[in-house]
Order: C-alpha cells, then sequence, then structure tokens
C-alpha cells in the first residue's frame, strides 16, 4: 500500500515532507525528548496494565469458564452419559477374573464380574474390582528413566529403545548369553508363546519367575504325582464335605478362580426363585491359624498354628487311611511320626471329621493354603485319592495346565553370584527388590549385574529405583493381551483406552524384542499377536469367532483337557520324604499372609483397598501383628505385667512387640489383638512398610495440630519382608516375642511406645441383640416345612418364623392398622416399582468386595488414615463384623461365656448400608428438606438442598448415613485441615483420579450428607431402557434381574439381592418369603427395604462344641 | 388454719425483709447505678475485657477457620455427628432462660425482688443467646446455604420441612432472641431517659437521646409504657418455656436411644431455670461486689435464687433418676444400654461429674448458712454451670456415640478448634456483658426505686427519718461526716464552676481566632 508514488519510492524529498506532516515519535509526544514525562503511549501502557491488574484480581472472583465442546464428527458407539460394556479379564495368580469394563465415553470406570464365564460365574473379589484405580494412580510410572537410585532421571523413550536396539543385536550375536528375565506369575499364551520365540532365538537366555506371594508348593505337588503339566482344578460346588487345612479360598489363598461362587452354590440352603438346583448344603471343616473369612463360614473350626498343621493332617491321613483301608495311604502315612499332643477334645474332632469325609466317600474335599509346602499337598492328594475325591465330575479334578516352566528366583540369585547374568530384565507387578527372601539380599546382588531393566507400572516400587532402566508397563486395561483362567477357559484381555501414560506392555515389550526392525510395521502388533494365539486356540482365524470372543470376554468350550493319569504313590512317597516340613516348631512362630487390602504390595498406592477394613480385624490403612489373647496374655506375663482386655487397644493405639529370628533379624511391630488365633502364634501381613510408595501411601498423614498425634513419618505399615527368607516363605521359627514396655525409636526420628491404627469397628460384640441371626440346618428344615404348611393352611397371614422372633422382635405388640378391614393390595396398587433389597446372611463372608465396588460405581472419597482413626470413613456399604464367644448355660439358666478370650468364637460379618426404610426417621428430621421418599420407595439424597446438620445421620438407626467432613473430592489427603491456603487446592486430586469417576453421579461436595440409595443411577437407566423397549405397550414395569446394583454384581457368592417388591414373583420377594427373612431393628418400626436372611450352619452333631454352632442369636431375646 | 398474724392481734405483722437495705434513697439509687456508666471503670473491668476481646478475636478465627475448611477441623465422626457443638448450644441456650423468666414469669407474679437482678439477668439471656446461636448456625457443613431454614420462596419451589424438629427450633430460638430483645429494650427506655437528662456531653446525650425515643416520664408514657412491658411479659412468659421445650425436642422426638423420652420438655426447661439462674449469680456476686450494689442485690435476693437453684436443681435430679427408672422398667434394651453406657461406659466420668454438680452439690442450699455465704454460693453456682454443660454433653455424645448398631459405635473427642470455639464464645458472652455493664445501668433504677417504701403511696417516713439534700439519711451519717460531705460538695461545686469558666473562655478565643481566619 501506498498513498503516492513518492512515498513508493522513498524519495528524499517525500520523506522530508512525511516527516514535517507526520513528525516520528508524534504518537509519543515526547516532550524534547523529556524521558521522564508521561507520553500518550506510555500511559496508555500504564493504564492498560494497571486495569489488566484488576481484571485479574476481580476475574478471580469469578467461576472459571468451562466449557463443553461437543464432538466434530459422532464417535462410534458412544452417547455422552451413556456407558458401553466390554469384556475383559484381570490376569491373577494362577488364572485370571473374567470382567466386563463400564466405559464412558472411552474412561473405563467400573469394573465387575462377567456372569457369562464357565469357570467364575461372575465372581470377583476387592482386587478385582478396585484395579481400576491401581489404573488411574496418579503416581504410576509415566515416563522412561535412566539411572539407578537416586541418579535417576526421567529419559525420553527413544533414548532407551536406542540403547536396547544395540543391545539386542548384541544379544543376537552371543544367543543371548547373559541375558535373563525374572517375570511375573502369568497364564497368558500369546506372553509364553513370545518367550518361547525369545528362548528360541537367544537359546543361552534365562527365564525365571517371581512371585512374592506364589502357589508353587501345589502346581508341583500336582506335577509330581499326576506327571508334567498336570494342575489340579477344585469344583467346590461339587463339594459336600470340605476340609480346609490352612487355606483361605474364600479369601487371600486363590486355589481356582471363583472359589467363593463355587462354595456358595454348594452353600445355599433354598431356592430362592424356585428354578435353583438346591443340593444337599455343604458342611466346611476349617483349620487355620488365624481366623480368616473361610474360617467365618466354617461349620466346625479350629484353630492350630501352621507349623502344626502337617502333622495334623498327617493324623488326619492315618485316620482316613484305616477308615478306607487304603494301603496306599497306609503306606505312605504310617511311619510318619507326629509329635503333635492333641487333646482329647481335639482327637474327637479329628475322628468325627473323618468319619464325615469318609461318609461322603467321593463327594468331599481336603484343601491345604496355597502357600503351604509340597508335602502337605501331596499328602492332601493322596487323601482326596483314597476318598475318590479325585476325577471327572467330582470336586478335584486333575487338569492339564500351563505349568511354570522358569526357574525361581533363589536360581537367579545363584545365576547372578556365579556371574552369569549382564543383563536382567525383570517385568511383572511383583517387586522383587522389595520382597525377595531375605536371605538372597537381592538389592545387593543386584549391583552384580550390568544392566537391569524394569518394566512395570509402578516407577516408585524399590526394583525400580534399583534398576538402570525403567520402562513404563501398561495396566491390563489399556493393553492386548490374553489370560486363561484356572479351569483353563481363554479369555482375551482388550484395551478399554489408549495407554494413558504411553505404557508398554509385557508382550509389547517382547514383540520389540522378537521383531527385526527391518520387518514391516504393524500396526498394533500386540493385537496380532493376541489374535494369532487366539486362532490357534480356537482354531479359526475367522474375524467373527475373533469378534465373539472378544464379546463374550472369552473362548467357549476352551477348558484345560482333563487328565485320568491314576496318583503316583512312588513318587508321593519320594516327596513326603525330600521335602521336610519344618513341623518342629515348639515356641513362636510368625505367619506371613497375604494381606487382604494391599495383596503382596503391589496395591498399596490404591486407596481404596488400603481404606477398606480387613474383613476380620477391621484394620485399615496398615498391617500389624495379630496375635491371640492368651499369647498376648502370656506376654504381658513375661514383663511381669498384668493385662485386661481392655488394655489391648488404648484409642487407636497399639503397642509394640520386638520379634527377633532365629538368625538374628529383629523388627519392631505393633500388636494387634484378634480373636480365634492359635496360641503362640504370630501373623503379619505382607506388603507394607513401603519407602516412598506414592502420595496416597506415603501421605503424612494428617496435621498433628489439629488432629491426633498419628505422624508416622511417609510409609504405612510395617515392612514384614526382611524376616521372611526362602524355607520361611510362609511362616518361620521366632527366637523371641518381646512386648515393648518402654519407648523405642520405630522409624528414624519417631521414638515411641505405642503406634497408631486405624480401626473402623472396635467394639466386636454383639451386645446381646439379634442383629445377626443364624440357625442350624435341623432348625431351618423344621421352620421352613412350617411356613409352608402355614402358608397353605393360613394364606395372607403372617406367619412368624422362629428367626423372625428373636431379640426385640419378639416383644413387637400386635400391628394395629389403620386401615382395617380394607384390601391393602388395592391400596397399593399403582404402576410404580417397589424397590427393595435382601442380604443373604448365609452366603456372605464378608470379602468387601461389595463396599469397593460401591465406592467405584458412586465416586465415593478415601479420607486417609487420620481420618479412619477419628470415625470418619466414607464407605456407604459397611462391613460390621461381630465375634460371638461360645455361651453355655449355668445352674441358674442364664448364658455365661466359657470362651473368656475368644480363643475359638463364631466369626457374623454383616454387610449394613442405608436400607431406604419407609419410615425414614432421617426424613422426618432433616429441617431443609434434603432427604426425600421417592415413589419408588427409595430414600433419595438431594445433595443440592443438604446443608448439612447432621441430623439426619444422629438419627438414623443404622448409622448408615456419611458426612462429608471435608472436600474429600478436591483436597489431596494431607491437606485435608489446610483450608483455604491449602498448596494445592486449585489443582484438588490429581487429574488421573478425576477420569475414574462415574459421571451418572454427583460428585459430593464438603459439607453434604450421602448413602446409599440403591444406585438410583443404575434404576433410571434400567427404566429409560425399559421405557424404550415398551413403547406403546405401556409396559414399564422393569423385568426382574435387569437391574443389578453395585455391591450385587461385585458379589461373588450371590449374597445380596435386588428387586421389585411389589411383585410377588421377583426373586427379592421370594427371598422375603424366606422363614429366615428378618429386618436388623423391626422393633423400631421402620418398615426397612433391606432385610436380612438369618445364616444357617451345617454342624455336624458328634463333633465338639457342635451345640454352640449356629445358635448365637437363638440366646437372645 | 387461721392466720397466725390476724388471730393474735398482739403479735406484730411480720416484716418482709426490706429489698433495699440501709434505706437507700432514691436519689442514691439513681446516682449510684448511673454513676456505673457515667464514672470511669475499675481497673478490674478492663482486666476482664481485653482478655474477653482476645477470646472473641479466636472465637472469630475459628470460625473462619471452620467455615473455610470445613466441619472435620472440629472432632465429629460418623456416629457422632453432633459433638461439642450442639452440646454448647443448649449450653447456652439453657443460660438463656433465666433473665426472660425473671423479667416476665416473676414480673406476672408480682416477686417485686425480681427488680434489682431482672436487667442484668435479661442483657445475659441475650448475650447468652447470641453466643447459642453461633453453634447452630455454623455447624452445618454448609454454612453458606443456612438460608435454606428461613421460609423464603425461592425459585427452587421447595419449603422447608415443616415436620423437623431443627426448624421449629430455629422458629424458636429466633422468636425468643427478638421477643427479649424488645422486651429487655423496652424495659430499658425509662433508664435511657434518665441517663440522658444526666449525660453531661453531647455524644452521650445523643445517643441516650437516641435510644430513649423521647422519653418525658410523663403519665400517658409511663401508662403506656406499663401496659407494653405487661403485654410483652405475657408474650415472653410461654416463650420461656417452650424454647427449651423446642429445644428438646430435637432431642425426643428422635428415635436415638437416651434421646427419645417424654420427659424432655419439662426436664429441659427447669434445668435450664436452673442453669441460668447459676449463670446470673455467677455474674452479679463479683459485678455486686466491684460496683458496690449490695444494697441493691441483698442476701435476700441471693438467697431466692438458691432456693430457686435448690428446686430446680432437685427436679433436674428427679429427671435423671427417672430416665434411668424408665429405661430399667421400660425394657427397652437399646434403652437400657444407653443407660448403663452413660453410667458404666466409655464416658462415664461426664455421667457422674453431671450427677455431683447438677442434684448433689445444690443440695447444701437446704442450709441457710450455705444460701448466705457468697462464697459456698458461688463454688455451687460454678459447680452447677460445669454441670450444665456435663448434662448436654451426657444427653448428646453418649446417646449418639453407642447406639443401636455396635458395629457402627464409635467415640468423640473434641478438637481443639472445637475447644477454642467454645472458649472463645465465653470471650464473647464477658464481652458484650461488660460493655453492658459499661454502657447501660445494669439494674432497673425505675424499678428499684418502685420497690422502696417511699414509693408506696401510703408510706409515711418515720419522724426519725430526714433526709438531707442528697437524699441521704441524715440519721445514719454522723453529723462529722455529713460536714465534710457539704465541704467536700462545694470544693467540687467550685471546681466545677472555674472548669465551666475556663471553657468558655477557651471557646471564645477559638471562636474569635477562627472569625480572624
Amino acid at each position: 500500500m501506498f498513498r503516492s508514488l513518492g512515498e513508493l519510492e522513498s524519495s528524499p524529498s517525500f520523506v522530508a515532507k512525511l516527516e514535517r506532516e507526520f513528525p516520528r515519535g508524534a504518537a509519543e509526544f515526547d516532550k524534547d525528548g523529556d524521558k521522564d514525562s508521561v507520553s500518550r503511549r506510555s500511559f496508555m501502557r500504564y493504564m492498560g496494565a494497571s486495569t489488566a491488574l484488576a481484571g485479574i484480581g476481580l476475574s478471580s472472583c469469578r467461576r472459571p469458564v468451562a466449557k463443553i465442546v461437543p464432538y466434530a464428527g459422532s464417535v462410534e458407539w458412544m452417547v455422552p452419559g451413556k456407558a458401553v460394556y466390554y469384556a475383559t479379564a484381570m490376569p491373577r495368580l494362577g488364572g485370571a477374573t473374567p470382567l466386563i469394563a463400564k466405559v464412558y465415553e472411552g474412561r473405563p470406570i467400573h469394573l465387575q464380574g462377567n456372569s457369562l464365564h464357565p469357570g467364575s460365574a461372575g465372581c470377583t473379589d476387592s482386587f478385582a474390582v478396585a484395579s481400576i484405580l491401581d489404573f488411574y494412580d496418579p503416581e504410576r510410572s509415566r515416563s522412561y528413566k535412566s539411572g539407578r537410585g537416586k541418579e535417576s532421571k526421567v529419559v525420553q523413550p527413544e533414548e532407551f529403545w536406542e540403547q536396547f536396539d544395540l543391545k539386542k543385536k548384541e544379544w543376537a550375536d552371543n544367543k543371548g548369553k547373559g541375558l535373563a528375565f525374572l517375570h511375573g506369575s502369568n497364564t497368558s499364551p500369546t506372553l509364553k508363546n513370545l518367550a518361547n520365540q525369545v528362548f528360541e532365538g537367544l537359546p543361552e537366555s534365562g527365564f525365571y519367575e517371581y512371585e512374592a506371594v506364589e502357589r508353587q508348593g501345589m502346581d508341583k505337588a500336582a506335577a509330581s504325582l499326576f506327571g508334567k503339566g498336570a494342575v489340579t482344578r477344585y469344583r467346590l460346588d461339587k463339594a459336600q464335605r470340605i476340609l480346609t487345612i490352612g487355606c483361605d479360598f474364600l479369601g487371600v489363598d486363590r486355589i481356582t478362580d471363583g472359589a467363593t461362587s463355587q462354595f456358595s452354590k454348594g452353600r445355599k440352603v433354598e431356592s430362592i426363585n424356585g428354578n435353583e438346583d438346591i443340593g444337599p448344603m455343604n458342611r466346611l471343616y476349617s483349620v487355620e491359624h488365624q481366623y480368616t473369612v473361610t474360617g467365618g463360614m466354617a461349620d466346625h473350626r479350629m484353630p492350630m498354628k501352621v507349623s502344626d498343621q502337617y502333622p495334623f493332617l498327617i493324623e488326619i491321613s492315618k485316620e482316613i487311611a484305616s477308615l478306607t483301608e487304603d494301603n496306599n495311604l497306609k503306606t505312605l502315612v504310617s511311619d510318619k511320626k507326629t509329635n503333635l499332643s492333641l487333646d482329647d477334645e481335639s482327637q474327637k474332632w479329628i475322628k468325627e471329621a473323618a468319619n464325615d469325609l469318609y461318609a461322603n466317600k467321593g463327594k468331599g474335599v481336603v484343601v491345604a493354603g496355597t502357600r503351604h509346602d509340597q508335602a502337605m499337598h501331596i499328602l492332601c492328594l493322596a487323601i482326596n485319592n483314597a476318598l475318590n475325591n479325585i476325577g471327572n465330575d467330582k470336586p478335584l479334578q486333575i487338569v492339564e495346565g500351563m505349568p511354570s516352566e522358569s526357574g525361581s528366583i533363589n536360581e537367579l540369585a545363584e545365576a547372578i553370584t556365579n556371574d552369569q547374568i549382564t543383563t536382567l530384565i525383570i517385568s511383572g507387578e511383583s517387586d522383587p527388590v522389595y520382597s525377595a527372601p531375605a536371605e538372597l539380599n537381592f538389592e545387593k546382588l543386584l549391583d552384580k549385574v550390568e544392566t537391569i531393566i524394569h518394566l512395570g507400572v509402578r516407577d516408585l516400587c524399590s526394583t525400580a529405583r534399583a534398576s538402570d532402566w525403567h520402562v513404563p508397563g501398561s495396566h491390563f486395561l489399556e493393553s492386548w493381551s490374553d489370560v486363561r483362567s484356572s479351569d483353563g477357559t481363554y479369555s482375551i484381555i482388550q484395551p478399554m483406552i489408549a495407554p494413558l501414560f504411553d505404557g508398554v506392555s509385557d508382550i509389547e515389550f517382547l514383540l520389540r524384542l522378537i521383531n527385526d526392525e527391518s520387518s514391516e510395521e504393524v500396526k498394533d502388533p500386540a493385537q496380532m499377536a493376541v489374535k494369532s494365539t487366539h486362532a490357534d486356540v480356537s482354531g479359526s482365524a475367522s474375524e467373527n469367532a475373533w469378534n465373539t470372543t472378544l464379546r463374550n470376554g472369552f473362548l467357549k468350550d476352551s477348558q484345560f483337557k482333563m487328565l485320568e493319569q491314576e496318583l503316583d504313590y512312588a513318587a508321593a512317597k519320594d516327596g513326603l520324604e525330600k521335602v521336610s516340613p519344618s513341623s518342629d516348631v515348639k515356641g513362636f512362630e510368625i505367619v506371613f499372609t497375604t494381606d487382604s487390602k494391599v495383596w503382596d504390595g503391589r496395591h498399596i498406592n490404591n486407596g481404596w483397598l488400603q481404606e477398606i477394613p480387613d474383613p476380620i480385624t477391621s484394620l485399615a490403612w496398615d498391617n500389624a501383628a495379630l496375635v491371640g489373647i492368651p499369647t498376648i496374655k502370656k506376654l504381658a506375663k513375661a514383663e511381669g505385667l498384668e493385662w485386661d482386655k481392655k488394655d489391648l487397644v488404648i484409642e487407636d493405639k497399639a503397642h509394640l512387640i520386638k520379634v527377633e529370628m532365629e538368625d538374628g533379624r529383629s523388627g519392631y511391630f505393633p500388636l494387634l489383638p484378634v480373636y480365634g488365633h492359635a496360641r503362640d502364634s504370630i501373623s503379619i501381613s505382607i506388603g507394607y512398610g513401603q519407602e516412598g510408595a506414592g502420595s496416597i501411601a506415603g501421605t503424612p498423614q494428617g496435621d498433628s495440630i489439629w488432629s491426633y498425634e498419628s505422624d508416622t513419618g511417609d510409609t504405612t505399615g510395617f515392612h514384614f519382608y526382611p524376616l521372611r527368607d526362602t524355607n520361611s516363605s510362609l511362616f518361620g521359627k521366632v527366637k523371641s516375642v518381646k512386648l515393648v514396655t518402654e519407648e523405642v525409636e520405630l522409624r528414624p526420628g519417631l521414638k515411641t511406645k505405642t503406634y497408631p491404627i486405624a480401626i473402623t469397628q472396635e467394639h466386636f460384640l454383639m451386645e446381646g441383640r439379634a442383629l445377626y441371626r443364624d440357625g442350624t440346618k435341623e432348625e431351618f428344615d423344621k421352620e421352613f416345612k412350617k411356613s409352608e404348611k402355614a402358608h397353605k393352611e393360613h394364606p395372607g397371614h403372617e406367619h412368624l418364623s422362629s428367626f423372625q422372633t428373636r431379640g426385640m422382635d419378639s416383644h413387637i405388640p400386635p400391628n394395629q392398622a389403620v386401615y382395617r378391614g380394607q384390601d391393602k393390595e388395592k391400596l397399593i396398587e399403582d404402576k410404580v416399582q417397589q424397590w427393595g433389597m435382601s442380604v443373604d446372611l448365609n452366603l456372605c463372608n464378608g470379602c468387601n468386595a461389595c463396599t469397593i465396588a460401591c465406592q467405584s460405581e458412586n465416586n465415593i472419597p478415601i479420607v486417609g488414615k487420620d481420618q479412619v482413626i477419628i470415625g470418619r470413613e466414607m464407605h456407604w456399604l459397611r462391613m460390621d463384623r461381630y465375634f460371638a464367644p461360645n455361651m453355655e448355660k449355668d445352674d441358674h439358666d442364664h448364658y455365661a461365656s466359657v470362651d473368656e478370650d475368644l480363643e475359638n468364637p463364631q466369626f457374623m460379618p454383616q454387610p449394613v448400608s442405608c436400607s431406604q426404610c419407609e419410615a425414614a426417621p432421617c426424613e422426618t428430621v432433616c429441617p431443609v428438606n434434603a432427604t426425600v421418599h421417592t415413589e419408588e420407595g427409595l430414600n433419595a439424597m438431594a445433595y443440592n438442598r443438604c446443608i448439612g446438620t447432621r441430623y439426619c445421620a444422629n438419627n438414623c438407626p443404622l448409622k448408615a448415613r456419611r458426612f462429608n467432613f471435608f472436600d474429600y473430592n478436591k483436597r489431596p489427603l494431607d491437606q485435608l485441615y489446610q483450608g483455604p491456603l491449602s498448596e494445592k487446592d486449585k489443582t484438588g486430586v490429581a487429574p488421573s483420579l478425576k477420569l475414574q469417576k462415574n459421571p451418572n453421579v454427583t460428585v459430593r461436595m464438603r459439607g453434604v450428607m450421602e448413602k446409599c440409595t440403591y444406585c438410583v443411577q443404575r434404576i433410571q437407566e434400567a427404566k429409560i431402557n425399559q421405557k424404550r423397549i415398551a413403547r406403546d405397550s405401556n409396559d414399564v414395569k422393569v423385568p426382574d434381574g435387569a437391574i443389578k446394583v453395585a455391591c450385587q454384581s461385585a458379589c461373588a457368592s450371590d449374597a445380596i439381592i435386588f428387586g421389585d417388591i411389589s411383585d410377588k414373583n421377583s426373586t427379592v420377594s421370594k427371598a422375603k418369603q424366606s422363614p429366615r427373612n428378618y429386618e436388623i431393628l423391626k422393633y423400631l418400626g421402620l418398615r426397612q427395604r433391606t432385610t436380612y436372611l438369618a445364616r444357617i450352619k451345617n454342624p455336624n452333631m458328634k463333633m465338639p462344641n457342635a451345640k454352640q454352632v449356629g445358635t448365637v442369636s437363638k440366646k437372645l431375646h | 388454719m387461721a392466720d397466725p398474724t390476724t388471730s393474735d392481734p398482739s403479735r406484730p405483722v411480720l416484716a418482709r425483709e426490706p429489698l433495699v437495705t440501709n434505706g437507700r434513697s432514691m436519689s442514691w439509687i439513681s446516682n449510684k447505678i448511673c454513676g456505673i456508666v457515667e464514672n470511669r471503670q475499675p481497673a478490674l473491668w478492663w482486666y476482664l475485657f481485653i482478655p474477653s476481646v482476645i477470646l472473641m478475636g479466636v472465637l472469630g478465627y475459628c470460625l473462619a477457620y471452620l467455615v473455610s475448611t470445613g466441619v472435620g477441623v472440629w472432632g465429629n465422626n460418623h456416629p457422632v455427628g453432633w459433638g461439642w457443638a450442639i452440646t454448647n448450644f443448649v449450653f447456652w441456650i439453657g443460660i438463656g432462660h433465666a433473665g426472660t423468666l425473671i423479667s416476665a414469669i416473676l414480673f406476672l407474679t408480682r416477686q417485686k425482688w425480681r427488680t434489682a437482678v431482672a436487667r442484668a439477668a435479661e442483657a445475659m439471656t441475650i448475650f447468652a443467646v447470641m453466643c447459642a446461636g453461633i453453634f447452630p448456625a455454623l455447624h452445618v457443613g454448609r454454612f453458606w446455604m443456612v438460608w435454606f431454614l428461613a421460609p423464603v420462596p425461592n425459585a427452587n419451589g421447595i419449603w422447608q420441612n415443616f415436620k423437623s424438629p431443627l426448624l421449629w427450633d430455629v422458629f424458636a430460638v429466633s422468636t425468643y432472641f427478638s421477643v427479649s430483645l424488645m422486651f429487655w429494650y423496652v424495659g430499658l427506655i425509662p433508664d435511657l431517659g434518665l441517663l440522658r437528662d444526666r449525660a453531661k456531653t453531647k455524644i452521650r446525650k445523643l445517643a441516650y437521646g437516641f435510644f430513649a425515643l423521647g422519653w418525658r416520664g410523663g403519665n400517658r408514657q409511663w401508662r403506656h409504657y406499663e401496659m407494653a412491658y405487661l403485654l410483652l411479659a405475657a408474650l415472653s412468659t410461654p416463650l420461656v418455656l417452650s424454647v427449651h421445650s423446642v429445644v428438646s425436642f430435637d432431642f425426643a422426638t428422635s428415635i436415638v436411644p437416651g434421646w427419645h423420652t417424654t420427659i424432655f420438655p419439662p426436664y429441659f426447661v427447669a434445668g435450664a431455670i436452673f442453669g441460668g439462674f447459676a449463670m446470673v449469680l455467677t455474674l452479679m456476686i463479683p459485678a455486686r461486689k466491684i460496683y458496690g450494689l449490695q444494697d441493691l442485690i441483698t442476701a435476700k435476693h441471693i438467697d431466692n435464687m438458691a432456693k430457686i437453684i435448690l428446686l430446680t436443681g432437685t427436679i433436674v435430679g428427679y429427671a435423671y433418676i427417672m430416665e434411668l427408672f424408665i429405661a430399667w422398667y421400660g425394657g427397652n434394651k437399646y434403652e437400657q444400654a444407653a443407660f448403663v453406657n452413660r453410667t458404666q461406659g466409655y464416658y462415664w466420668w461426664a455421667y457422674y461429674a453431671m450427677f455431683f454438680c447438677n442434684v448433689i452439690s445444690p443440695q447444701v442450699f437446704w442450709f441457710k448458712w450455705c444460701r448466705h455465704n457468697i462464697w459456698v454460693v458461688m463454688i455451687v453456682c460454678m459447680f452447677v454451670n460445669a454441670g450444665m454443660w456435663f448434662e448436654r454433653f451426657v444427653i448428646i455424645v453418649t446417646s449418639i456415640a453407642q447406639d443401636f448398631l455396635p458395629g457402627a459405635w464409635d467415640f468423640y473427642h473434641p478438637s481443639r478448634v472445637e475447644i477454642w470455639t467454645f472458649v472463645g464464645t465465653f470471650g464473647l458472652f464477658m464481652g458484650l456483658f461488660l460493655l453492658f455493664l459499661r454502657f447501660l445501668p445494669c439494674i432497673a433504677v425505675f424499678e428499684v426505686k418502685g420497690v422502696l417504701p417511699e414509693s408506696d403511696p401510703h408510706y409515711l417516713p418515720p419522724e426519725t427519718f430526714t433526709h438531707d439534700a442528697e437524699g441521704d439519711q441524715l440519721n445514719y451519717l454522723s453529723k462529722k461526716k455529713a460536714a465534710s460531705k457539704k465541704v467536700a460538695k462545694k470544693k467540687t461545686a467550685t471546681k466545677k464552676k472555674t472548669a465551666t469558666k475556663k471553657k468558655t473562655a477557651t471557646k471564645k478565643k477559638t471562636a474569635t481566632k477562627k472569625k480572624k481566619d
């Protein structure tokens, strides 16, 4: 642009003219070059700046503008706010948990079991449900790192892969000499194929397997008795008599996938919806050193030290051998002498249990703990064989599985010591540097290895820190893989989302190792690899077959082949001779148990699992040394103290004990008294005490200025692995145990006599209230017949069973109805469905999976250890557990405790959540109408209306309401008390955790009351769906079973039933007609929508103490 | 039975104890009471006021922290939704009962001794209710939404839940507060007029004048005043009984064992009067000593109040025992367990502290000597103050800490923030009360004058009585003293004169200066 030709040419005359007309700097009004004077421009500048500053100040008063940007082109299958469900599976020790992932807008938010799966039947547990939080773990590894320990620094991925390719060439040249892989246990056929390929290419390389919690003894025993590749497969649903020796198969001992649902099938006493085939109720005998959920379900339980369990099994074998007259078994055990001193009662116990097993030949099973040694399992198999329990359609089957061919960590350690290893690639979720047997001194040993590459999801774990290279691993929800569950059914693991942090899966890593750079680029090599395995396994390479498997989540009829081999008694004899079980622990033993919250430590940064109370001890956020009361008294006596039960835990503070092992290793641990624990035995769960494990695991708990003194450093729990070595993998001999009476240095800088622990439920007695009701099979059968008869003879009348008239219920005056003489049915006749729930206590073992599922579905925050100590956990569904000491009638017809120290009490778990009372006490007291009843009978919460007076919670007899004392959803755990000055207030919780939130459930702010509303979002979704189906037919009633609430779908034992109670034919209505049905606080006239079904025990009346079994609530009235 | 005074004419009529001792005259009363407001405060006033202001600051800080951070800064937890906050609320609201009881019910029942203590007791009521109001207003999770409690029609179209006792509570307390405030203020008007008339500075004149609402003391004004006061007294009387009844409904209408009790309304009202009188005595006994009001608030007053404490304390004791009896007799397992827990459980010490303070300690008032010994009265009142706080703590916390399901049981411990908030309310209460003493007549001057024997239209002064110009009874003072007084008076008079002269002089000077400018 030019205004004249002169300007275009910039002729001097024009420039001079221009200068005159528009003097340079005129805009600045530069008065004679006076620098200080304010020019127009600078004035504008200052004004502008100050206005802008003012603007900043003001704009911060406004809410930040958040925009919802719609998709430019719609994404297939995706409707915002509508979930899409995909089938996948979670790899587990010795199998897999088939899952259905609920995905919103590409974010998986909730996991539930795949009920179509033949092996697990929708069985999940708390680990499987909570694994979604591991996926969103804010401290998950998100970058490649190089350098050991403190030298570790973040590097670009290319840097690593460059080095890796160089190494690859090196290995190709020397056939992999010096290369070793240390991987975790897995049952992925693809991974196995790839490993085989690697091994073929690099025959000099070595493969080693390590799991801190393993089942080697079990697998090795099967292999040695039934030939290579043989694996045991339990079918507990086919067992009518089960004897477990130290096996917590309902809890942390994974003998098979779906053990819980199998067991629960055999446990049912009545067919609730009428179309279930109910066999005779099973009977469970349990011998265990500490109370477990399995022991809780047992009809007969005996506490016994782990070190005594092998001799005990020998005694049983002898008894069974003489009953069955099985010579093979006889010869196997006849020469075995046990120095077990059994009292008369125990002898009777053994005799009658053996008799019962013998009487139910072919329909029983004897199970040993997965972590017990080989000898124990050999003996178990021999007993089962003698009892004809092994075979097709029997409770125990021998199948051709996928046994591991890798070496053990001890072999790896030996190889390293011999300088055979130069490069070690560690993968898997175990953390060997943290958890390897203490005598290996693994961390030091690794100094001898030139290069260590760690592939894992946690770069904070000790192994990652000890490695030269860390490669971020991927979670099973974001990568392609496959897996076989323990019955062999093949499942595909498909990614729900693109890798969040660019992690590399094990399969991808091996593919990088195998594939040449020259080979052509495949779009998704891992998927291709899995696809080819699938083609192999299914025998069909068609896209259709692949899609079907993907959709179902498993391949039909892909179970392992049954083996018809005979038991090799010679090998058994050999095995028993070779393996000398350490059964001579006369003094104290220490048992390293698998933790019900963090497993072997891998879930340490998972807030849901950390905060879930242990089913038995109710301990959250920690582990502790569990000791029975008689043993504690003994320990106290040794210190010259006289200890009362009340002294054991003082207001959330645990006393300390010092444990010293035979070889001098020792440590201080908090002492937690437990009930039903074997004498002279200490159990400690592993997996805690990891340093720098993450912001959730290592949150310095609270601020001692404002709350309780519980600053325990930046680690939760106690590190027990240093006490554990190869020989004491399950238990070890303890040289001395001492009660700490003076201050000791528990952790650097922390001198104390006690340690704060968070227990969610301190009171363990029912206080004579019939809150939990139980009965025996005999009693139930009688009542069942009676009620059937009564219903037939006087239909429409209320018939109260003996279960319904216990406790205060026996004093309820007759109901004087206002609408006398009117047809009640007509009065409530309308189209609206009425929701209700039934909890079958006979099937509930107290595993807590429901609580986690509820947490995941309903955006329930965690609150941290400090808040749990104060008593502010937010779980909408909590697991109350009670212990009942054995009581006997005295001369005056009063019941008196005969088990003062609760050495073998009965265990009673009871899930409690809002029971949607029809006459809800919470609703009448809310001043602002924030909690109201819906037409469908839900006690709804209007979170926006709630001002938080907490009156409703006070008036709730179940105490099922939860109050947001802090902004748990906004502030990190260590900032709760910081108020507006909190550093990270603006950022709130980690963004990755926000991705997990269910978009259909409000994320509650502080100051608001919250509680269970029967997953109202699921009900609404089902109703909308039904309306869509109904169209003009007006049939808008949601069919029975279409709605599964979160806790229900997580319950492996099928204990929770939900549905329409106005429909007399719905499952829940049927359940409520059972004579076992009762309202927990019927006396209050609340008309609760959630009712319970009493637990039924199946005692063998010949057993000692059989009279006590299943009669806890019978004494209460 | 025949009246002994009439049946035997020879027996002299038993004279009532005078309500104002030492035969103080009307002007003495005016001077004495207005003097407190007009003169400098004793050093002790400052020693009390400064810490009170500091505590008020602490209260403000604690509340700001509470609102900005969350209820979690307190010690409440899941079974115990209400802890110290509601304990303190009921404690303060209970204290706020004595004032209106004294001024309304005793007014209607013509209990003339009330005149000396009514004003201060009413002020105490208002300040106590202010302290009380802080807790329910701020204990909620979302303070900024507290207006949901007000029946304001809003866009949500949701009304309050009129079934909720908590809502009745809001209405009851706010009604009580506003009526009490009005009652107090109306009662103050004649005295504000007096202060205005006596005021020597312009600001005082304006301020008292403003609040005196143009009080002239005319006959019609007195008539209107008397009627208004009577009506307000009648209006307040049911409120005295209703407020604490409604507060007790918060508990009584719930289903929590230990709360769900029909005896609560009368028991709470009796307890409130009990605690209120103890607090009146706690404040008045030192105040009377500091300001030399022994002639107005006499041993007779203290004696009367001690008797009321004895009566209400015994009623409270009856209620405690009746609760235990009903728990046993009712046969309800949960109810029984609640009382077993109260008496033998985790908080047993609170129960016995309560029982000792509220039931046992007032029993000393059966003895006249104890009622007349200031120290004994003070100590018992202190016990009662503490005991009434413990009573609320025991009721609220022990009941919900352990109710129906043992699985949900947990214990409650207050946090430091909570403790300081409570301490802070004492600062607020004391500070306001001290300001009241400083700026308003703490005894109703005109009412006390009304109970003087001379106020009786039929009063015949005994001949021996002569008053000097200032109203002092001459026969009570020695002549010498009177003489010295006269001299003193002269001196002050001259001083005043010179002062005013000087003032006018300087004023003139400044005026001329201004003109010059």
